[in-house]
């Protein structure tokens, strides 16, 4: 009896052992998909900084910032509202008016954030405002250029994109990235992003703001505004405000937002920007 | 046989748990909710770096155990891996920020030598490659705590 005992235990202990390592393999390749397709280094992000800074100085480069430290202040306090939940804690975001009529934002890798004086006189509160540099913020947090132009930090895969040339101190690596930031100018200035970027950022914009308690609907009728209003609206670096404003309806019928009762926090926006635009 | 029984039970236990997934908390702050819904019910807060087990997933949301209770919270607040330690502007900005004058991305006079454009084609892209240093230190040198923006969202 207790060989038979004996051997069931040892079987059990092999079957245990085998089922362990068996578990352990199915997670760790679970896990080691999900790095091969999302993991980011510390040296990745660096270089997204880096990149972002660039890119940050150029449209700096191309339109004059605000010098109001009172608006200044106003919008940085609501972008970083929306950012503190937007999932990249190792990023310092920072947001900036730009002394422009148009109406349009841009975003550079690593947390720059920029919105139009004409943009901001386009809304009528809080959750608006919120909600423009919520997409913005989620072109970021999405890393949408820097996947598109693989901008990555230093590793050994000779297959790593930008990896050894922003790495290296030579003059080829200097204009390859320079030319990447170019690229990253066209994209924002001339081509835009790529239609499901942008569909992807205003899903995400909605849940930014469902998340920091602001009136999820800000996006819809900003959008129906803009879309509405004119030759001023931003349809040369967006898709067409209606795929766009119908995208947004649908995601806020689908998650139930189109009846949430948040702020639109109307009264302190109005204060905040009275005689600044 | 008891002994048995309760030796495939051991087993079987250990297995399940070396299957678990865990998920951070990325958010400063975020709500355990009793449905996948914004309108739901808070369960609890949560708070940045905080480990929960995931034990179900759907398109936007994670259902999630934590601390001995169950709820729903919104992917855009978890991630499978740690937060990550806020990283400095100085640890990337290194000698870009000794020019703090607006000056012309010099690399772009290069750029264009190496593509081979026409003058035409240089003066296009210079429109874009004016770089101002000197503004963007600026616009970094705005300094607003993260308990200064947690006052002001709790309070509009």
């Amino acid at each position: 009896m207790k060989k038979t005992l004996f051997t069931t235990s040892a079987l059990l202990l092999m079957l245990h052992t085998s089922a362990t390592v068996f578990a352990e393999d199915e997670d760790f390749r679970k896990r080691s998909h999900h790095h091969a397709s999302d993991l980011v280094t510390e040296s990745d992000i660096q270089t997204e900084i880096k990149f972002g800074r660039d890119v940050a100085a150029r449209i700096l480069g191309k339109y004059p910032l605000s010098l109001d430290s009172d608006l200044t202040r106003y919008v940085n306090l609501v972008g970083k509202s929306i950012a503190q939940q937007a999932g990249r804690p190792e990023l310092v975001f920072r947001f900036a008016v730009l002394e422009a009529d148009f109406v349009n934002a841009y975003s550079a890798p690593g947390g720059y954030v920029f919105i139009s004086k004409g943009a901001i006189k386009k809304m009528q509160d809080e959750s608006e405002l919120a909600a423009a540099l919520a997409h913005e913020v989620a072109h970021i947090t999405q890393r949408h250029i820097v996947k598109e132009f693989k901008i990555k930090g230093k590793d050994d895969s000779s297959t790593s994109g930008l990896t050894k040339l922003i790495g290296g101190s030579q003059d080829a690596a200097r204009v390859a990235f320079n030319q990447a930031v170019d690229s990253a100018m066209k994209v924002l200035f001339e081509r835009g992003y790529k239609h499901e970027d942008e569909i992807n950022a205003d899903q995400e914009a909605i849940l930014l703001l469902a998340a920091s308690s602001y009136d999820p609907t800000a996006l819809q009728r900003y959008l129906e505004r803009i879309h509405k209003s004119s030759k001023t609206s931003s349809h040369k670096t967006h898709p067409p405000s209606t795929k766009r404003v119908n995208a947004v309806a649908t995601l806020l019928r689908e998650e139930g937002l189109d009846k949430v009762k948040y702020t639109t926090a109307k009264e302190r926006f109005t204060t905040s920007v009275k005689g600044k635009l | 046989m008891k002994k048995l029984i309760l030796l495939l039970s051991l087993s079987t236990l250990s297995v399940g748990a070396y299957a678990e997934d865990f998920l951070y908390i990325l958010s400063a702050r975020a709500k355990l909710l009793s449905a996948p819904s914004f309108n739901a019910a808070v369960v609890r807060d949560v708070t940045k770096g905080e480990k929960l087990v995931s034990l179900e997933k759907t398109q936007r949301w994670f259902r999630v155990s934590y601390k001995g209770k169950e709820g729903w919270i919104s992917r855009l607040a978890v991630s499978p891996h740690p937060p990550m330690k806020r990283k400095s502007r100085l640890a990337s900005a290194d000698v870009d920020l000794k020019d703090s004058s607006r000056r012309r991305a010099s690399a772009i006079a290069s750029t264009a030598a190496v593509r081979g454009l026409r003058e035409d084609g240089r003066a296009r892209l210079s429109d874009d490659s004016i770089a101002d240093y000197g503004m963007l230190a600026r616009m970094e040198n705005v300094n607003i705590s993260d308990n200064e923006v947690h006052r002001f969202s709790q309070t509009k």
